[in-house]
């Protein structure tokens, strides 16, 4: 009960943060002499107007969640993973080279290997920092975010010469996935549901009960609050940061897969446009537990397909998204420092004066 | 009174207490007719619907040190950040040498001369000493002068004999060490009239705790009124001139400490007469449970050289020595978190050397680390579930990988009602607790199955006088119902109070062994000492 009443609090002050966010970016966007009320709408519109502005918030929400739910993992483990892009890197690759030039297969067998493909990806390339930092002693944090390079160049050289689209105009990127592997987009009472979403849902509450139901999530959460309480209770602590961070990456890459076989269909050197580093905000702003994480993704989803409508409609640059999402972080990270919550306490004092002096 | 074994540091003058041995308190003034240095009237403070202090009178005078006791929630830390200027009351008011005054903030504390040490202490770890004093001590900025600092740093360290570089990192220091650039901050400030210093002495080994109390006496000596918060009553006689007990935010009295005994005083913080001492076992020890052998290490702070000994059921046998002199590593070694080199670890007569601690678990071993907020508990999560954190192994809490969550909560619930855990529920961080109800999640964790044996590390610091007494029963109870507990500490009166038998550690060996009751200290001081050679043969069974 007393959770319920928690989650309720935070809903309410999360939501309070990001009107507060959209106040001072259509401020900042009002000085900048723009017309702010075409801009409001236009954002709106976009994101929630109508089936088709649903349809492109939920599709920019995929990647994003899944890889923000793989974020979210480590970090509870008490792993900081900066290394989401590359592993969606590596698992669109695992995928794109699986589903194009493996055998054919029919949907949706086609589908699901293909997507176990990325999850393998993704794994191996959060599986090789989780045994640098268990073996070696190495900081994940720098191990993570150096494999993005590397990551990021293998698929580069992967696009423009073994795997390239002979017949893709130069472009150096791969043939389209082939039908039996896409991700379909469901219709569900008048609204279009990219499969992809779904599938980051579905996600989401698996990790939920392994966090919390099961032996081995609970083991990661006591590693993240106390490793060294870990190490008294007999926890393999080695081996649990391994697993966690090559599920981390298996997530990530199963992000790279839901966007491949779900929204670009082609695996190219500009796939990601920092889906990785998005999703590490996700996780963040999301508090690291699934529900927070699905609430941020679909947000920042949003704030992604409205961003772009602004652009069209209202002739506001789409950047103006980034600077509400940028607003809202700070707002956001702000909200949880100490002077914010010394505020906090200080205006319930004064909402509700204690009786001084009754025995 | 009984007084604590001299210290085996680096020898220092005493210095010139003004007060006897005996705690006698003739010469304090404080009494009637002088002027107090300061004096609180009527302090309160509420904290929502708590009321921390309820109408707080004390009167200090100058050159006294005057102990402030009370159970943990009594409101002592409260009353003193009123007194440094942190905390504003919301009513009552303070006397300075007789004329009222506003402490509006720490600089105006400072300003007349009061000096706080936290109970926690402030240091910024990652900083150099001189560093951290340069923090505390407020002047214009650009005016940064650390070549002036290192040379205040150094002789302030030089004076007080503190083995600390200004340029060394804090978090280099040793607890003992933290808590002398912590003071030596305070000291270095304008002069000091007050000196609080909130439960100083909790985590310090007793030769650090001697230094520290040289130096009271010695600030004493120069007229300065200290404020002393302990929770363990033998430091209060030792020290102190007069001594105040708070309960429940009031002060129950104040005495002059030549005129009270420890007895009074525990009854005074309870509300109610308290046992300080446990009954030897009734029982003659029975099969051996532990047996240590050749027990040796490598690469550790401090290894074991060949420790060899045993515990029987029915025994409480103790560890004494000076922190650092192998004990840690003993009970890690007997914890399952550290592999010993060589020698052999036996529980019930199997071989358990280098064995995990799930399996320890299993074979009804439990184990009370020595730092309950590092290693015993995960503070972020929730009470119930740090009664099951490495419990896992039992009950069939857990199948498939799946926790039985109900069963677990269930379970938890059960022992936390058995050993007392105050909280409102088991669902909210065991962080929120207070040390003491801390410590019994612990004990509820690993007594809860009538464990066989319990290896305890200093399983009472730092805990108040109620908590510390449900350890011993809790201790005494594994006894009673047949185990053995092996209990290292660097309490001496607890190890010669609870204990059938004290083994005796000093660099990494055991030095000797003597009987619990009527064990002659200085034989104990001279076995912590290294002097095992001389007594060895005299003492060891
Ligand atoms: N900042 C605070 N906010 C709310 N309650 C507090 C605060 N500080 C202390 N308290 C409460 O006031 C009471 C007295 O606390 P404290 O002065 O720390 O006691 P002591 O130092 O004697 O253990 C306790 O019940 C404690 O929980
Ligand atoms: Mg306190």
């Amino acid at each position: 009960m007393a959770a319920a009443g928690r989650m309720a609090r935070a809903t309410a002050i999360n939501g309070f943060i990001v009107l507060l966010g959209l106040v001072v970016s259509g401020t900042l966007l009002a000085l900048t002499g723009a017309d702010v009320a075409a801009a409001a709408e236009a954002l709106v519109g976009g994101s929630i107007g109508s089936p088709e502005a649903i349809r492109q918030s939920l599709v920019q929400a995929t990647p994003i969640l899944i890889a923000g739910l793989g974020v979210s993992f480590a970090l509870r483990a008490g792993l900081v993973n900066i290394g989401a892009d590359g592993q969606l890197y590596m698992g669109a690759l695992f995928a794109s080279v699986v589903a194009i030039f493996g055998p054919q297969l029919p949907w949706p067998i086609a589908s699901i290997v293909m997507l176990g493909a990325a999850l393998v990806g993704g794994f191996l390339w959060g599986a090789l920092p989780g045994w640098m930092r268990a073996r070696l002693g190495m900081s994940e944090v720098i191990t993570t975010l150096l494999l993005n390079f590397v990551a990021f160049w293998i698929v580069s050289w992967a696009v423009h010469d073994p795997i390239r689209d002979p017949l893709g105009g130069g472009y150096p990127w791969t043939p389209e996935v082939p039908d039996a592997a896409r991700l379909p987009a469901l219709r569900m009472g008048g609204l279009i549901i990219p499969s992809g979403i779904l599938l980051g849902l579905a996600i989401a509450a698996v990790i939920s009960f392994v966090l919390h139901r099961t032996q081995f999530g609970f083991e990661l959460r006591v590693l993240g609050d106390s490793p060294a309480a870990a190490r008294w209770s007999g926890i393999p602590v080695s081996r649990r940061i391994v697993a966690a961070l090559a599920i981390s990456g298996g997530l990530a890459g199963l992000a790279g897969a839901a966007e491949l076989a779900g929204n670009q269909l082609r695996l190219s050197d500009f796939f990601s446009p920092g889906f990785g580093f998005t999703a590490l905000v996700v996780a963040l702003v999301g508090r690291a537990t699934p529900s927070g994480t699905v609430a941020a993704a679909l947000f920042f989803g949003a704030l992604a397909a409205g961003g772009g409508s602004m652009e069209r409609v209202a002739q506001v640059p789409a950047s103006t998204g980034l600077v509400v999402q940028g607003t809202v972080i700070a707002i956001l990270v702000a909200s949880r420092s100490a002077a914010a919550r010394s505020l906090a306490s200080r205006v319930r004092r004064l909402v509700a004066r204690p009786r001084v002096g009754v025995a | 009174m009984i007084l604590p074994l001299g210290s085996m540091g680096a020898p220092q003058p005493d210095a010139p207490a003004r007060i006897g041995a005996d705690g006698s308190v003739a010469a304090v003034p404080g009494g009637s007719g002088a002027t107090p240095l300061v004096e609180l009237r009527g302090v309160t403070k509420t904290f929502g619907d708590i009321v921390a202090d309820d109408d707080v009178h004390l009167a200090i005078a100058e050159g006294e040190i005057h102990a402030l006791l009370g159970e943990n929630g009594a409101g002592k830390t409260t009353l003193m950040r009123v007194l440094a200027g942190l905390t504003r009351p919301d009513d009552g008011d303070i006397r300075w040498r007789g004329a009222p005054v506003h402490i509006g903030s720490p600089a105006d504390a400072i300003g007349l001369g009061i000096g706080m040490m936290h109970q926690h202490d402030m240091l910024v770890s990652t900083l150099t000493v001189e560093e951290n004093f340069e923090l505390a001590r407020p002047r214009p900025p650009l005016a940064l002068g650390l070549a002036d600092t290192r040379g205040r740093v150094a002789a302030l360290t030089q004076r007080y004999g503190i083995d600390v570089r200004p340029d060394q990192r804090v978090e280099t220091l040793t607890v003992g060490q933290r808590q002398w650039v912590n003071l030596l901050r305070i000291l270095d400030g304008p002069e000091v009239r007050l000196l609080i210093l909130d439960e100083p002495t909790a985590s310090l080994t007793q030769s650090e705790r001697d230094d520290v109390f040289r130096t009271l006496r010695h600030l004493r000596a120069g007229g300065v009124a200290v404020i002393l918060i302990v929770h363990k009553l033998g430091e209060v006689f030792e020290i102190a001139d007069r001594a105040t007990v708070m309960r429940a935010g009031r002060v129950v009295a104040t005495r002059p400490v030549a005129e009270t005994s420890k007895e009074e005083l525990a009854a005074l913080m309870v509300g109610h007469a308290v046992e300080t001492r446990l009954a030897g076992a009734t029982k003659a020890p029975g099969e051996v449970i532990l047996s240590v052998a050749g027990l040796q290490t490598t690469g550790a702070a401090r290894d074991l050289v060949d420790v060899s000994f045993e515990v029987r059921r029915g025994e409480i046998v103790g560890v004494a020595g000076v922190d650092g002199n192998g004990q840690r590593e003993l009970g890690e070694c007997l914890a399952g978190i550290r592999r010993p080199s060589a020698g052999r670890i036996e529980v019930r007569g199997g071989d358990v050397t280098g064995t995990t601690p799930p399996e320890l678990t299993r074979l009804g071993v439990a184990r009370v680390p020595e730092d309950r907020q590092e290693h015993g508990l995960a503070l972020g999560l929730r009470i119930w579930e740090n009664i099951h954190l490495g419990r896992s192994a039992s009950r069939h809490l857990v199948r498939r990988g799946v926790v039985d969550t109900a069963r677990a909560r269930r379970l938890a619930a059960d022992l936390a009602a058995r050993f007392d855990v105050r909280a409102q529920d088991l669902e909210h961080p065991v962080g929120e607790l207070s040390g003491g109800n801390q410590q019994k999640v612990i004990l509820a964790r690993e007594l809860g199955d009538d464990a066989d044996l319990v290896v305890a590390m200093n399983p009472t610091r730092g805990l108040d006088i109620s908590a510390t007494q449900f350890v011993y029963e809790q201790l005494a109870a594994a006894r009673s119902r047949g185990g053995g507990v092996l209990l290292v500490s660097f309490d001496l009166d607890e190890l010669l109070g609870i204990c059938d038998r004290v083994l005796v550690m000093s660099g990494g060996r055991i030095a000797g062994e003597v009987s619990g009751a009527g064990a002659d200290r200085t034989l104990i001081g001279m076995l912590m000492g290294g002097e095992h050679h001389v007594v060895a043969g005299d003492v060891a069974l």
